[in-house]
């Protein structure tokens, strides 16, 4: 989901993905902005943002390939989402991807 | 800059995965910060515009920046349309443009009455139309996804 800042971006992909979930599907909702906000549309409960656990940037291994910088997670993304990841309404998770600028970061 | 999009890269490469059906993705405003070798598992992209010309011009630049990257399905959809001109003012656009606009959401003042008190649209009213115009788009988004 991409567009200009406050064209709706995160009002459209929140309810996008419960009603996505809704259908029966199993959603992962990824928060990617570096000013998260995904989870009041996805209905989590205000009592929950605690449990928001943001994924570090640690966990990104850069590699050359080929003269090309390849990117990729250093642990299953099965385990980063059950680790990471907040179970929301409508069979919706959410994984909040950290806010760029802490330790490790390239 | 490059430190949550190298997560985001690391993510869409390996997504998706397992036991989930569908990954969404509230992105950055641009997309620029993804590469081709990344965006591989990436189904659809969605570009949001409003009905006015900067916001046109940006979903315009975006959507050309998701087709370079080799996202197949690269669509608009259209957000805050407050009537028919809105509409086919968009339409035209994107004709003209060679893109595809996949549907458009409504502007719906019941969205500033949800957010004034801090409750999610699908809460505050499950039938108003900005929700029931999402809704419209499910079954089109998971024929791109399926597809
Ligand atoms: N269809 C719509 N009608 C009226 N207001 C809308 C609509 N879609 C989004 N908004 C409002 O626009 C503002 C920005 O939306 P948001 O989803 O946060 O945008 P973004 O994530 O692209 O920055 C919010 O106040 C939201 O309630
Ligand atoms: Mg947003």
């Amino acid at each position: 989901m991409s567009g200009k800042g406050g064209s709706g971006k995160t009002t459209i992909s929140g309810t996008l993905a419960r009603l996505i979930g809704r259908s029966g599907k199993r959603v992962l909702a990824v928060d990617a902005d570096s000013n998260p906000n995904l989870a009041l549309t996805l209905g989590l409960s205000t009592g929950s943002y605690d449990l928001i656990n943001p994924l570090p940037h640690g966990l990104m291994e850069h590699r050359r390939v080929n003269g090309e910088v390849q990117v990729s997670l250093s642990r299953p993304v099965e385990e980063l989402t059950q680790d990471y990841a907040v179970d929301c309404p409508d069979n919706v998770s959410l994984l909040v991807l950290g806010p760029p600028g802490g330790a490790g970061t390239g | 800059m490059c430190s949550s999009h190298a997560t985001v890269r690391g993510l869409l490469h390996e997504l998706p995965t397992g036991d989930l059906d569908v990954v969404v993705v509230d992105n950055e405003a641009s997309p620029e910060h993804l590469s081709r070798s990344t965006t591989e598992a990436v189904d659809v992209m969605l570009v949001v515009a409003e009905p006015y010309f900067k916001s046109l011009e940006t979903a315009r630049r975006y959507a050309g920046l998701g087709k370079d990257l080799g996202i197949a399905n690269v669509v608009v959809v259209a957000n805050k349309v407050r009537g028919e001109d809105d509409l086919s003012a968009i339409q035209g656009f994107c004709d003209s443009h060679d893109l595809k606009l996949l549907g458009a959401v409504p502007f719906d003042e019941t969205l500033a009455q949800a957010e004034r008190s801090g409750v999610p649209p699908l809460e505050h009213d499950p039938g108003a139309p900005s929700v029931r115009a999402v809704e419209g788009l499910v079954e089109h988004i998971l024929r791109l996804v399926a597809a």
